[in-house]
């Protein structure tokens, strides 16, 4: 039985943006897709010095929140500015072959405030954290969705779909790596 | 006719006239013709030297080259059908009609249009003098183009793995900088020091000093020559690597020795691209410890070290501005 993917709200989060983002989640990734209870934004992630909330912080929280046994991935979409050190902002943070992503909904309203607009945005991004958690890494493809977006205008130009070399690794990876009983070179 | 223009455009062959093939010369685009080709004397021949010609072996040779066909035309040493080289680029770029003669700086496009007023004698040409000094103190613009994790890279440059650039300008000289990631990581400078003009500098070894809060970052010079400017604007106000690292905040000029051995020991274009691509993930992945994390979106603090401790910070300068 193959655990399904769960799309969890950290903080108020807007229904249709949920459940817009489940469905595409669903569609790409051809696995099941739940929408979990909605959680607090943890005070503990926030950085009084940046005014933001530190996004690896957050995926700690969500990888000891959510114990492995019942869940195998976690997409955690917020609306507040996440960042990591290095970076002003992050879209999306996720561990590489790991289980927990995390999205921000906060700069997805830049130059166009438009709620179609936003949902595209949050689908590819949310795609895109997912596919880290499935092993796979930036694309050089500028239209592929695995293409690494610095500005929200790289992210409007790609597509949610990824390039035939990334679908087929992400097919593999999907079959092979979510059930480690399964030998794989 | 699509044919036509798509043959003119890119090369290959053309059809004159009387409907005979003719080849076409195809000149990469950020190439220049070498001035023995400018002038009809060879066929085909591209710049490798930056136009510095006194120090361009194929100039040199072909100089050599015409000074004995010369002695042979004088004794009268032709052979039949054997073609002999007796007229320089000079004498060949002479004959054309005044208005066709080209200046130097026109050939390789740092003035739109400038006829030579002399024959070529560009040691004595007021005009030469002025550009001298010109493209000395102003640095051209150059095209910028923007990577992951919104760090910088000019497409003309060439990008030594310790964080410097060097961008060969006409006459043969170049100009260095640190590149946009080497100031975002330094962040705040304190104190930039530079060897005095004349000094001689070796690619791969530490040249230029930047000082930040009593933390000593030594850069390694790109290539090997000789100090013959400093941007004494940029190293008193660090304002200008911060905003224009490529361009007004450039760091020296130098006089390069074997720059074209040195420039093939460098980064350019793509691979340039690549390898600024993966100092970003190296440096995200430096701030993770155990866990691989991966981010999509965002751009680069401008003050790296400024996040860190003084061990971490010695860590990471070595790591980047110090690679085997």
């Amino acid at each position: 039985m193959i655990n399904p993917i769960t799309v969890l709200p950290i903080g108020p989060v807007k229904d249709k943006v949920i459940q817009n983002i489940g469905c595409s989640i669903e569609n790409t990734f051809k696995l099941p897709c739940i929408i979990g209870e909605q959680v607090p934004v943890p005070d503990i992630a926030y950085d009084s010095s940046r005014c933001q909330y530190n996004s690896r912080v957050i995926l700690e929280l969500l990888t000891s929140m959510f114990p492995e046994s019942n869940y195998s991935k976690i997409l955690g979409i917020t609306h507040v500015d996440i960042f990591i050190p290095v970076m002003k902002y992050v879209f999306g943070l996720s561990v590489v072959g790991g289980r927990c992503a995390v999205i921000s909904l906060f700069r997805f309203n830049e130059v166009s405030s438009k709620e179609d607009i936003l949902i595209e945005r949050a689908i590819k991004t949310a795609i895109h954290e997912l596919a880290h958690t499935f092993g796979m890494i930036h694309c050089r493809v500028k239209k592929c969705v695995m293409y690494p977006s610095t500005v929200i205008k790289d992210t409007d130009n790609k597509d949610s779909r990824f390039c035939m070399n990334c679908k087929n690794l992400l097919y593999w990876n999907i079959h092979n790596r979510s059930h480690p009983e399964k030998n794989y070179p | 006719m699509l044919l036509t223009l798509y043959a003119t455009y890119f090369g290959g062959v053309k059809m004159d006239k009387k409907g005979e093939r003719t080849k076409m010369k195809i000149i990469p685009p950020n190439k220049k013709k070498c001035v023995w080709m400018e002038s009809g004397v060879v066929s085909y021949k591209l710049c490798d030297n930056n136009f510095d010609c006194p120090t361009c072996p194929y100039d040199q040779a072909m100089q050599r080259k015409v000074q004995k066909g010369r002695e042979r035309i004088e004794f009268g040493l032709e052979e039949q059908g054997a073609r002999i080289l007796s007229e320089s680029w000079v004498t060949q770029m002479m004959k054309l009609p005044a208005s066709q003669r080209k200046c130097r700086y026109m050939i390789t496009g740092e003035v739109e249009r400038k006829i030579c007023p002399s024959a070529y004698e560009c040691g004595t040409c007021s005009f030469d003098k002025m550009m001298q000094a010109r493209l000395q103190s102003e640095s051209l613009p150059s095209l910028i183009k923007e990577l992951k994790g919104g760090i910088k890279i000019a497409a003309d440059s060439y990008y030594h793995r310790g964080h410097m650039w060097a961008k060969p300008e006409y006459g043969g000289r170049v100009r260095i900088g640190i590149d946009d990631f080497g100031r975002r990581l330094i962040g705040e400078i304190s104190e930039i020091m530079v060897p005095d003009m004349g000094a001689q500098i070796k690619a791969g070894e530490p040249s230029i000093v930047f000082r930040r809060d009593g933390i000593r970052i030594d850069l390694l010079s790109p290539i090997d020559g000789v100090i013959c400017r400093v941007n004494s604007v940029s190293l008193t106000d660090h304002e200008l690597i911060k905003a224009s690292p490529y361009e007004k905040g450039w760091i020296a000029i130098v006089e390069p020795m074997g720059l074209k051995k040195g420039l093939k020991r460098l980064l350019y274009g793509e691979d340039a691209e690549i390898f600024m691509e993966e100092e970003t993930d190296r440096l995200i992945s430096e701030f993770k410890d155990e866990l691989k994390l991966a981010a999509d979106g965002g751009e680069m603090v401008e003050d790296i070290l400024g996040l860190l401790d003084r061990d971490k910070s010695l860590k990471l300068i070595s790591m980047f501005f110090n690679p085997e």
